[in-house]
């Protein structure tokens, strides 16, 4: 999640939701937040602009943005602690917003962007669950992360709950690896808690438990998935499957693409997906990074066998100088506005406002196939 | 000594060099004929290195670990390929009148004359019974098709078969379809508006251009009926819409060799698929068999022949599709079932549909109707509506003992046949054929006929064209090729 | 196997019992019965003798030429086909789940089949 720095005196860690703005357009500079007291709840504050609309003698009343390129709009809810860090929660304009529940796995992915923790204190449910009340009631997507939330069951349920009850209805989209799924029970309890809005996306790296779990690190895992999938089914909850692309699974592509429309033929949606040098990946970089244009003719490959098939499907994390224009219709935007760079290659390329861009971590290790497009072919 | 894998259920045989494998649940794959003898003795190189192995396990042909779970997620494949067993009888076909303006050379309904009496008509009390049969059927979805004769001639039990059904089917609540199986010689616009206000679609039979049409189908006095029909086809196209007509051929040795007129006469006509039929060997057919007639081998050259030509023109922007190809592509590509009860293990007849005769008979299938009326078998009659229950008719021994002996898992030849989870039974045909109901396998035509289309299907798949392939899904999913090529 | 088909009006084929079968070598000949004549006759020596009476029909040259291989492929077939036998009845009776019995069918097949 985004964080940024306040200059503050509020004692204790409290979250806000940016209920007003003072200002239509954000300008670059210091910019200043204050209680709201048009709003009833003490957690509301109003974004202000820049310092020419505060008198001078009330300065002391206002929390001060200390990062210039911070823009809050109205919806926004954000953390602060009393050290001055302030932690954006949630945020209005992104389609990628997500409670996080956990840093525990239950896995071990090599390109793990995230470096997952064993500690014991999971804190996070007050967090989530203080969010979820400030939500509009027109909330229209919400994302379950962490780690695995499903290792923080009762907390899971909590925040299904919640959703339900504040947010009823927003798409509620549960990120995990369902090998917790594989036990039925658990499945017809998930489905009780949530308001019949539940998508679970779930990865699966190859199209044999032999390379599946190589990548994940746990021997038994491609099963425990296929049975969770297959719970999810017979409750009738959407799924979705992911698969991101590494040196270990390139070559599967196609063969994947296969054994996804046959053996769940049911799914709502797929993600082909690139991967982030970060955390565990940057660590493993040898092992796990593969160049995307060594595998785009089975990219390719994959995505005619899937658009044959009629199935619903996305390119996540690939740029569209790295992929045949035959498939940019496919490629989304998918990284977070706040994660989402570019580079130097990338001044002047015409087809740059569609692209989804970079990870920041790229600066690591990217395709050497990034350069600006300066022509697009005409659909024939 | 533990084995490296245990083998899945698969079928396999040698295609020249290549071993071509196909599972319980329709996956297949092409193996290079030593990769094969190495895959079958466990070889552990193989096991090591070979990328065969991984692609193996990948299609359900090996399993080399948690067995319990693979047999768990192949089991579900497999009930959703027979699922057609689940929705039991969907498909009832009435019989409104036997009588008929036209006398088609290879007709097997056993038409009479059209001025022949009401004693050949269904009665309207008789279809109040066959309706009611039809919807206690525990299928979601019941398709109620009226043929004959020619149903127009008793249109009025038509309209009160659909009358009736929609009144009973209010408390029922399933989802009502309606065919009718015309020559369209006669019909007027007053039957056009009936057909189109209730969503009723048209199957009809054009065996091609002029000479080769007015060749077998011509009305009792022997005049032809191609410009009679070209016309009224045009004009219930227009009312009804293209999509709610449909049009089969009856392949006679006429047109054996001069199919691709008979594709481009259909695409004249602005008619988008075609189902090429090969003539049976039954009622006038079998009469006049040495004038009509040809061998299966003759059949499948032609039908290649023009399977070329029709995924040309689809490559060249024409969506045309011949629907019997669809069909077992669909069983070869997609893990779902489908509804064609004329080839389906165990039988579709019976189970998947019924036809009822005018008296309220009830058959197994249209050919066993017409075996009746041939000789008075009525071996394949399972009752009559008037007083027999849908348990006595449905519930039988006779066809329970019907349906047991046409699984062609448990036929010889079938049984280790690789194309068997995509093939069916014909037991009426059998019958007619060799006395029995499992038949003869491999010395049938209608083996032969269908283990030849499965190799041209199959000749296709293996040269891994995306062309083609594309092709072939814009028929499965009836969509434009423009949405599927990429 | 022993063969003799040179240009006589028939063709005769030996195999050992202990490597072939007669439900491989009935099977090879149930599938090619549309295209020739088989006689089929266990020997004193313990073999299996098949003779093809070439007469028959115009393909029976070709089943002459493939009917060794059509045995051999049959007899891989049936080793096959009784590795995956139990797993195979045991899809089908968890496909039609729930039937009666099915725990202690699924049970009993996979006792039978310790591997599963």
């Amino acid at each position: 999640m985004r964080s940024f720095k306040v200059s503050t005196n509020i004692n204790h860690a409290n979250i806000f939701k940016i209920a007003s703005c003072c200002v239509d357009t954000y300008e670059e500079g210091e910019n200043f937040l204050s209680q709201d007291y048009n709003h009833s709840s003490c957690s509301s504050l109003m974004f202000l602009g820049s310092k020419e609309v505060i008198p001078e003698d009330k300065k002391s009343l206002f929390l001060k943005l200390d990062d210039p390129d911070v823009a809050l709009k109205v919806g926004d809810i954000i953390l602060i602690e009393p050290t001055g860090l302030a932690t954006l929660l949630y945020e209005v304009n992104s389609f990628s917003n997500a409670v996080f529940l956990t840093e525990r796995c239950n896995c071990k992915c090599l390109m793990c962007p995230q470096v997952p923790k064993n500690s014991d204190s999971d804190d996070y449910l007050d967090l989530s669950l203080k969010t979820i009340a400030l939500l509009d009631s027109r909330t229209e997507m919400l994302g379950i992360t962490g780690g695995e939330p499903t290792l923080v069951w009762n907390d899971l349920i909590d925040v299904l709950k919640a959703c339900r009850e504040n947010i009823p209805k927003a798409s509620i989209q549960l990120l995990t690896n369902a090998r917790i799924l594989k036990d039925i029970e658990r499945v017809r309890e998930l489905v009780s808690a949530d308001n019949n809005n539940l998508v679970v996306c779930i990865p699966l790296y190859a199209d044999v438990s032999s390379i599946h779990d190589e990548i994940v690190g746990i021997k038994g895992a491609f099963w425990e998935t296929i049975e969770g999938i297959y719970n999810l089914e017979r409750f009738g909850v959407p799924v979705e499957i992911r698969t991101v692309i590494t040196k270990l699974n390139y070559k599967r592509l196609p063969l994947w693409s296969e054994f996804v429309y046959r053996s769940f033929p049911f799914t709502s949606h797929i993600a082909l997906m690139g991967m982030e040098p970060l955390g565990l990946a940057l660590k493993n970089l040898n092992q796990v990074w593969i160049d995307p244009l060594d595998y785009i003719p089975l990219l390719k490959n994959a995505v005619k066998i899937l658009n044959r098939r009629n199935m619903n499907l996305s390119i996540y994390n690939h740029q569209l100088c790295t992929l045949p224009q035959s498939l940019w219709k496919f490629a989304k935007k998918s990284i977070s506005e706040w994660k989402n760079v570019f580079f130097t290659e990338c001044a002047y390329c015409v087809v740059r406002l569609n692209c989804g861009g970079f990870f920041q971590s790229s600066e690591y290790v990217k395709s050497r196939g990034i350069k600006r497009i300066v022509q697009v072919n005409k659909e024939t | 000594m533990t084995k490296p894998y245990r083998f899945l259920p698969f079928r396999f045989e040698r295609k020249d060099n290549k071993v071509l494998l196909v599972n319980d649940v329709g996956d297949y794959c092409f193996l290079d004929k030593d990769q094969f003898h190495k895959f079958i003795k466990m070889d552990e190189e193989f096991v090591r290195q070979s990328e065969d192995f991984i692609n193996l396990q990948s299609k359900f042909m090996l399993s080399s670990d948690c067995l319990s779970q693979t047999l768990d997620l192949l089991s579900t494949r497999y009930r959703t390929k027979k699922q057609f067993l689940y929705d039991f009888t969907s498909l009832h076909m009435f019989v409104v009148t036997q009588r008929c303006n036209l006398k088609c050379a290879y007709c097997h309904a056993s038409s009479v004359d059209e001025a022949c009496g009401k004693d050949y008509d269904m009665s309207v009390h008789t279809a109040h019974k066959c309706v009611n049969l039809a919807l206690s059927s525990p299928s979601k979805h019941i398709k109620i098709e009226f043929q004959g004769g020619e149903p127009l001639l008793n249109f009025d039990t038509v309209k009160e078969i659909v009358e009736y059904a929609k009144e009973a089917n209010k408390i029922r609540n399933k989802h009502l379809e309606f065919v009718i199986c015309t020559n369209l010689t006669i019909i007027d616009e007053h039957q056009i508006d009936y057909l189109k206000q209730n969503n009723i679609c048209v199957s009809t039979s054009l065996d091609g251009p002029l000479d080769i049409h007015d060749k077998c189908r011509r009305t009792r006095v022997g005049s032809g009926t191609y410009s009679t029909i070209k016309e009224k086809l045009s004009c219930v196209m227009e009312i009804m819409g293209h999509d709610k007509v449909s049009s089969l051929v009856t392949v006679t040795s006429f047109s054996v060799d001069r199919l691709r007129e008979v594709v481009d006469e259909y695409i004249q006509l602005g008619l988008s698929s075609i189902f090429l039929r090969a003539i049976n060997p039954y009622g006038r057919a079998s009469k006049y068999w040495k004038n009509l007639g040809y061998t299966i081998e003759e059949f499948v050259v032609n039908y290649k022949l023009v399977l070329d030509y029709i995924i040309h023109l689809n490559l060249s922007g024409i969506y045309f599709t011949e629907e019997f190809a669809t069909l077992l592509l669909t069983r070869i590509l997609t893990p779902f079932p489908t509804g064609f009860v004329d080839l389906q293990s165990p039988t579709g007849a019976g189970i998947g549909g019924v036809i009822y005769e005018t008296n309220g008979d009830v058959y197994i299938a249209d050919e066993a109707r017409m075996l009746s009326k041939m000789n008075g078998n009525k071996i394949f009659c399972l009752g009559n509506v008037h007083s027999h229950s849908w348990e006595a008719i449905f519930c039988c021994d006779k066809l329970k003992g019907i349906i047991e002996e046409s699984c062609i898992e448990a036929t010889p030849g079938c049984a280790w046949c690789v194309y068997q989870t995509y093939c069916g039974s014909d037991p009426v045909r059998n019958y007619i054929q060799f006395g029995n109901i499992s038949g003869h396998g491999m010395r049938s035509d209608f083996c032969r006929k269908h283990r030849s289309i499965f190799n041209i299907l199959f000749g296709y798949l293996q040269q891994n064209n995306d062309n083609i392939e594309d092709v072939f899904w814009s028929w499965i999913s009836s969509r434009r090729l423009s949405e599927i090529s990429i | 196997m022993k063969n003799d088909n040179s240009e006589k009006l028939t063709s005769t084929f030996e195999f050992d019992k202990n490597l072939f079968s007669s439900k491989a070598i009935k099977r090879a000949i149930y599938d090619l019965s549309y295209e020739a004549g088989f006689d089929l006759q266990f020997t004193t020596e313990g073999k299996i003798q098949v003779t093809i009476n070439k007469k028959t029909s115009t393909l029976a040259g070709t089943a002459v030429q493939n009917f060794e291989r059509l045995v051999l492929y049959h007899q891989v077939r049936l080793e096959v086909e009784e590795d995956y036998r139990v797993i195979r009845q045991i899809i089908v009776a968890q496909a039609f789940a729930p039937c009666e019995n099915l725990q202690s069918i699924v049970g009993t097949l996979k006792q039978n089949d310790k591997t599963i």
